[in-house]
């Protein structure tokens, strides 16, 4: 953990700041950088990694915020204190290649000792969100808690009671990957609300690949295998720091980079290639690129013959692949391990986490036209035909692919052009580029944010069936590779199954204004919220504020700062800071397991969120529910003989503080064109289309099979608000804070200071704002007041937001009042850039 | 031992305004409010992070500024008291909080605006006990202070904050006067500037293009 | 013209005592007290303004000088600007008192000594608004101890009190030389070595900031000259003032001869300072560039009151000086009190001008300690003029300012400052 402090050169710490001249001078001129310099020549003199200071200790850290970086941090202490938070090297890769740290790793220190910390448990006393509070015990607030759920229980129903969380810690004991929430709630049979977030790119390419994980793609430090990288509306030189650098390296390399986004970013600034698409037209695109790739003929026809669902033939009555079932062969029935799915994905069901289980699989094999003509099963087919029809019986039947270039063949450049305002030849470069692989697409949060992302993805991942360039080095087509490690176990002791199943966040305001879920009472009446401020984060504050929390009986929040969902709380209970409590985290960008050690006490009264767990256990009658240690339940989670056969086990994680879980490096999926559908294909053609998250919707499953590109709920020319509202309402997800952590620090608010609002000049103008007027931007949900900035890189008739500015920050409103709660049926998605707006002076106070 | 010269590259196509040296250097020298030694700038358009151009015909990078410590460093010469100067063994340029007597000649005479830092106050701080490395020296009320190079760091064999905490290894420090370091052979593969050059102060901060 | 040569030739030399004895009445002996209640409530004032000042240079010491505008990047202000001034002010009056010694030529008049009075008081002024300026004054005794001699500062530290000292030992002289104490070749000695000291403390002054590469409006090597034919302006017009107002109190009798000849002078002082601003401004806009820049903010830009203010002033003043018609005491003093505000708007524009234009025009995230408008845009910032002093600012200055006038007050009553009447 801690190594000794050895005086460079035997100078103490004051002989040397007295110095001025030689002696300390001929030491600096060995100075040389933990692992980014090392190549000056006194070099071996120079000890790598941290150096402590006198009195100094330093405990390994883990920064665990949702920016999915999950770097390592250095935790220094000073007489108790944490002094100052910096870069740790990982143990899993010598190479330092994955070492970094950014600004909010680097200021920690004000969110632990920062005035707004909670510093005990709170009770309302005003209005809710008037900010008035009595301070109360910890028994006074669980007893409180506890007689209010149970009564709502009795009077409402166990399911009255509902828990939720947002991202705000990473760990698997006290965060959101963490199995003890469940193992409390499910005991009590309380309802789980589950956030609704970027979900839209998931659905699109796991219907088309299967699932290994929400986000999956070739690991970063694989760019640099790719003659070309795509970004597509991944802003990630805000969002994503940590990655920014091996994109760098891979340009170094030689790698070209396109980004494809409506925003001139610090990425796009350094692209070759930045196509300014207009926004939400991704799928539009993507399906134009694959026209000059069909027109062309330019297609990998090998890989789509072997890899894609692309010679299956259709139905053109059910929709449904044409079955060897249907032709009178009967089915066979093998046996089959299905994964084990992550805390943290979106399959994770409650309790069902991490068991892996053999199951009997029916296969009914696809029919497809071989070269003779004839149909055939496809195991037997010698030579799959990509284009062809076939009548069954009276039922046209024609080749997926052949529906997919029916549908591709819609957009040619010269149309596609006047839907993303891409000129026609662009399209057709990018789609040459494209074909010249390997190429690596990264797709972000831009598509995903809008009611028709789900195609985008969908449109995105079948230009990989076409160019066959996926699961290999340089190629992958997905979002930046951020899960849950695959192999731990939810199932740790106490855990029972839910007893009601997940419920959307979005599902959650109508269900609490008819207090009906599916059509059956369903009410809910308190609701206990951790790692997560969706008064905040959460779409539609003012829908939220007044169905959710207006009708909640007891609204209770557990953070370690003041949060516009703490405002909003009936009881606050003050939870302790990552740095004071010990942690696992096992959802990391690094595909590493990471080990947090405690470095200080809990401040204050505060508790971390595995001890509060244990006191509401108490409270609701089981004292004994949660009854082993935080070392306990860890060893757990990740003891599971999956990863034990890959030498990962608690003591060796805790060890060596950080464990890769892959066997190899970089890691990448998809390889040998394996895939997790029911073929093992890629199946762009989407024979059963479903939902992200069951709320009982119906969808129109014709438009599922295939990716589509059709216009989102708002955010177009031309929209039902269109009359109203012509701005397109864009946010980013700002370096200065990692969604709405940080945004009370006090370091970062010097170089951030206030809301601001991105806009185009002529767009302003044409409005008579001029630069740095306080601006009303508002539309029929809300309004929000924040400082008009200039600037030329946003796209005409768009504006940009850097989100998640807390309530108290802006002059009125915020700007989550502004975002629709409208979402895809199949995507069932939180569409934060769906929106159209206006903006007006503001000239109020 | 033989002189150096510490010399700090800036890769401008690595570099995302992320301002994480910014942070960095704040925290590491307890710098006090309103007191940045390092600063991001954007070239571009009239604010942070906007391009200049039209839509979508558009420019923008980065530089981050702090002292240039400069071979030929306009403030060493001004100061009345010798309280900035040069250290003949590094070419750091110093300051010395007790020495200087706040005249602000070294301020005047720096072509590059702001990166030395006046404390118009007593130094305020956002937290009440000092952060970053104990080893820096106390910060005075009334006198000029600037980038250090991370002296307190030289002193233990590592780079300044700024080099170790930039993810997007943008950074490279070292001695120039080696022609086998990393920053001289970088210097040798890319072109580079340097901040305004015709002023002949030969500033040590190197930025790649 | 013709009076001029007149007035060259040796006969109204100042060190021949007898030649003012026949053009001016007699007055009181030198070395009485004056007793005017005017000047004693003169004196009472001016104490009365210094001690506010000083209690306003404590709260800046105490509360901090962020309690004045300037900032990172606009460090300097209203202390130095009017210490520029000031040492141009104290220039004239030893000026005009030494040359016609040094040189052995006609004076002017009796007002020898009052002028020297002027110049000490000046400069204690300029002293004093760089000692306010400072964030530690008592570290001052450092410039001793750690001198960097290499320093322009250094320099100007060094000459001011050099100067400060010459003139009052040539105040002391000439008293001396008078009772007749001392030879007239030591005091023309000393009048030389004054007058190179002069000569040398503008140049000086103007060096610490004309050998600034940082700043485009600084940089030139005409900045010395200038400063020197700038300090002659001001200090001549305060001459002048000073000899209408003392005279017109009845404190001395002067023959108008003798202010005609200051005010010829004056006017020719005037035009040769017009003549470096005009080459200045050509060589600055001629290239174009940065230059043009420089130029465009001085006459049209956020400095263009101040340029305006100096073009027009001079050149009235030299209108009235160098037109026999137009030789009124009252249109005299009001055409120096103009060059004297010529003067201080050149401090302005010089001062301000060399913030005024950012070398690193780049945005980055201000605060409160970058620049004084920090709370727009960068370019917000630089709209209108970059710094503007803030009441505490003005106050301190002009405590430092009434301390100059206390001196000079100081000096009407307790030193023999009238012309002898031996």
């Amino acid at each position: 953990m801690t190594e000794a402090y050895s005086p460079a050169r035997g100078l103490t710490r004051r002989n040397f700041l007295k110095s001025t001249g030689v002696a300390a001078a001929a030491v600096a001129a060995s100075g040389a950088g933990a692992l980014t310099v090392g190549e000056l020549a006194q070099a071996e003199t120079y000890e790598p990694g941290q150096t402590e200071g006198a009195g100094e200790e330093i405990f390994h850290g883990v920064c665990r915020g949702n920016c999915s970086g999950t770097c390592k941090l250095n935790l220094h202490v000073v007489d108790g204190k944490l002094v100052k938070t910096s870069k740790r090297s990982f143990n899993s890769f010598p190479d330092g290649s994955v070492d970094r740290i950014c600004l909010r790793g680097l200021s920690q220190v004000y969110n632990v000792y920062g005035p707004n910390r909670i510093q005990y448990p709170m009770r309302r006393v005003g209005e809710r969100g008037s900010g008035e509070w009595e301070r109360i015990t910890w028994e006074e607030a669980i007893k409180e808690i506890t007689d209010e759920w149970k009564r709502i229980q009795k009077e409402y129903g166990e399911q009255a009671i509902a828990y939720t969380r947002g991202s705000g810690n990473l760990g698997c004991i006290s965060g959101v990957a963490s199995p003890m929430y469940n193992v409390f709630f499910n005991k009590i049979n309380a309802s789980m609300i589950k956030i609704a977030r970027d979900q839209a790119n998931t659905r699109g390419i796991n219907r088309v690949v299967g699932n290994l994980g929400d986000w999956v793609l070739n690991d970063p430090s694989d760019f640099k295998n790719a003659k070309t990288l795509f970004v597509w509306g991944a802003n990630i030189t805000d969002a994503q720091i940590h990655d920014w650098h091996f994109v760098a390296d891979a340009q170094d390399a030689g790698t070209k980079l396109v980004v494809i986004d409506p925003i001139m970013t610090q990425l796009a600034a350094r692209a070759d290639l930045w196509v300014p698409v207009r926004p939400a037209t991704d799928a539009a695109l993507a399906l134009s690129m694959m026209h000059v790739m069909v027109t062309e003929d330019a297609v990998n026809k090998p890989f789509l013959r072997d890899s894609t669902c692309a010679p299956f033939l259709v139905r053109s009555d059910t929709g449904k692949f044409l079955r060897m079932s249907d032709l009178g062969v009967e089915p066979e029935v093998i046996e089959v391990e299905t994964g084990a799915v992550s805390a943290a994905s979106s399959e994770n069901k409650g309790a069902q986490v991490g068991k892996a289980k053999t199951t009997q699989k029916i296969v009914d094999h696809p029919a497809v036209l071989d070269a003779d003509g004839t149909v055939k099963s496809l195991a037997e087919a010698a030579d799959p035909q990509l284009n062809g029809t076939y009548d069954f019986n009276g039922v046209a039947c024609r080749t997926a692919y052949d529906l997919l270039v029916e549908d591709i063949m819609e957009y040619a450049p010269e149309k596609a052009q006047n839907i993303c305002d891409v000129p026609a030849e662009t399209i057709v470069e990018l789609a040459h580029m494209a074909l010249d692989g390997p190429c690596t697409h990264r797709l972000g949060w831009g598509s995903n944010s809008y009611t028709n992302g789900v195609h985008a993805a969908h449109a995105n991942i079948t230009m990989a069936a076409l160019t066959g360039q996926i699961g290999y080095p340089g190629a992958g087509t997905g979002v930046g590779d951020f899960k849950a490690c695959w192999g731990i176990n939810a199932v740790v002791k106490g855990m029972t199954a839910a007893k009601y199943p997940m419920i959307s966040a979005l599902a959650l305001p109508e269900i609490m204004r008819t207090d009906k879920w599916k059509g059956e009472d369903y009410p809910i009446r308190s609701l206990y919220v951790y790692a997560g401020n969706p008064v905040s984060n959460q779409v539609n504050t003012n829908e939220y504020i007044n169905d959710v929390i207006g009708n909640m009986d007891l609204y209770v929040v557990a953070d370690y700062t003041f949060t516009d969902t703490v405002k909003y709380a009936d009881i606050v209970l003050p939870a302790s800071h990552w740095f004071e409590q010990q942690e696992l985290v096992p959802i990391s960008a690094t595909q590493c397991f990471l080990h947090s050690e405690k470095a200080i006490d809990p401040l204050y009264e505060s508790k971390s969120d595995f001890e509060i767990l244990k006191l509401l256990a108490a409270g609701m009658g089981y004292p004994d529910l949660i009854d082993l240690t935080e070392d306990e339940y860890m060893s757990q989670v990740v003891d599971t003989p999956a990863l034990g056969a890959l030498g990962i086990t608690y003591d060796a994680i805790k060890e060596n503080e950080d464990m890769y879980w892959y066997p190899e490096k970089p890691w990448i999926p998809w390889k040998n064109a394996e895939f997790r559908t029911e073929s093992g294909r890629m199946e762009f053609y989407v024979e059963n289309p479903t939902v992200q998250f069951d709320v009982g919707q119906e969808f129109d499953e014709d438009r599922e099979h295939l990716p589509r590109y059709f216009n989102p709920t708002e955010a177009y020319e031309g929209s039902p608000t269109w009359d109203k509202y012509k701005l397109i309402l864009l946010s980013e997800r700002p370096r200065f804070r990692v969604h709405s952590m940080w945004s009370d620090n006090a370091y970062l608010r010097e170089l951030d200071p206030e809301p601001t609002i991105k806009m185009n000049p002529a767009d302003a103008e044409a409005r008579g704002i001029a630069d740095g007027d306080y601006v009303e931007v508002y539309n029929d949900r809300g309004h929000c007041v924040a400082r008009a900035v200039f600037n030329d890189g946003i796209r005409p008739g768009c504006m940009v937001y850097p989100k998640s500015w807390q309530q108290h920050q802006h002059k009125a409103g915020c700007w989550s009042e502004l975002l629709t709660s409208e979402y895809d049926p199949v995507g069932v998605n939180e569409s934060y850039f769906d929106n159209l707006v206006e903006v007006r002076v503001w000239n109020e106070e | 031992m033989a002189e150096s010269k510490l010399v700090m590259l800036v890769d401008t196509q690595r570099c995302i305004a992320c301002n994480s040296c910014a942070v960095a250097c704040k925290v590491e020298n307890n710098l006090p409010r309103d007191v940045w030694w390092n600063r991001v700038m954007t070239v571009g358009g009239p604010h942070l992070d906007a391009p200049s151009g039209t839509y979508p015909d558009l420019e923008m990078y980065n530089v981050t500024v702090a002292c240039q410590h400069c071979e030929n460093p306009a403030c060493v010469k001004v100061c009345p008291v010798g309280a900035t100067y040069k250290d003949p063994e590094t070419g750091v340029v110093r300051q010395d909080y007790d020495k200087c007597i706040g005249c602000r000649m070294c301020m005047s005479a720096c072509p590059y605006n702001g990166v030395r830092s006046f404390n118009w106050e007593e130094p305020a701080y956002h937290l009440d006990f000092p952060v970053g490395d104990q080893d820096v020296a106390p910060h005075q009320k009334h006198v000029v202070e600037k980038c250090t190079f991370c002296w307190h760091r030289l002193a233990k064999g590592l780079a300044p904050a700024c080099v170790e905490a930039c993810s997007a290894r943008a950074r490279i420090f070292g001695d120039a006067s080696d022609p086998t370091s990393a920053v001289s052979q970088k210097l040798k593969e890319r072109s580079s500037m340097r901040l305004l050059e015709d002023r002949d102060t030969e500033p040590s901060v190197y930025f790649l293009r | 013209m013709s009076e001029y040569t007149q007035g060259g030739a040796l006969a109204n030399d100042d060190l021949d005592f007898s030649a003012p004895r026949n053009k001016e009445r007699v007055g009181e002996r030198s070395s009485a007290v004056v007793k005017s209640p005017a000047l004693n409530i003169a004196i009472g004032v001016s104490a009365a303004v210094v001690v506010a000042g000083l209690a306003l240079w404590f709260m800046q010491l105490s509360g901090g000088m962020a309690q004045t505008a300037m900032r990172n990047l606009d460090s300097w202000g209203l202390y130095i600007t009017g210490f520029m001034f000031f040492v141009g002010l104290s220039a004239g009056g030893l000026i005009i008192s030494s040359v016609p010694k040094a040189l052995g030529i006609a004076g002017f008049g009796g007002i020898s000594k009052v002028a020297v009075m002027s110049s000490i008081a000046c400069t204690v002024a300029a002293i004093g608004l760089v000692v306010v300026d400072m964030g530690q004054p008592f570290r001052v005794w450092e410039l001793f101890v750690y001198s960097n001699l290499g320093s322009p500062l250094m320099w100007d530290i060094i000459v001011l009190a050099t100067y400060l000292i010459l003139s009052c030992a040539y105040l002391w002289a000439q008293v001396r030389a008078e009772a007749g104490r001392m030879s007239h070749a030591a005091l023309r000695a000393i009048s030389v070595v004054a007058l190179v000291c002069a000569v040398l403390v503008h140049s000086v002054t103007a060096w610490i900031f004309g050998l600034q590469g940082g700043r485009e409006m600084w940089h030139t090597a005409l900045l010395a000259p200038w400063f020197v034919s700038s300090a002659l302006v001001c200090g001549t017009a305060l001459v002048v003032c000073i000899a209408v107002g003392l005279r017109r109190a009845g404190y001395l009798e002067l023959d108008q001869s003798y202010l005609v000849k200051l005010a010829k002078l004056l006017g020719a002082f005037v035009l040769v300072d017009l003549y470096f601003f005009g080459c200045d401004l050509l060589t600055e806009a001629f290239p174009g560039g940065s230059g043009a820049e420089v130029v465009a903010m001085l006459t049209t830009g956020p400095l263009a009151p101040f340029f305006w203010v100096e073009i027009i002033g001079c050149a009235a003043c030299a209108v009235v000086c160098l037109t026999p018609a137009l030789r009124r005491n009252g249109l005299l003093v009001a055409a120096s009190l103009l060059a004297i505000a010529g003067i201080f708007c050149k401090r302005v524009q010089l001062l301000v001008g060399g913030f005024q234009i950012a070398n690193l025009d780049l945005p980055f995230a201000m605060n409160g300690s970058s620049i004084t408008n920090w709370e727009g845009s960068l370019a917000d910032a630089y709209t209108g003029m970059v710094y503007w002093p803030t009441p505490l600012e003005f106050g301190v200055t002009l405590g430092v300012v009434a301390l100059g006038f206390l001196i000079f007050f100081l000096g009407l009553k307790f030193l023999p400052l009238r012309p002898s009447d031996q």
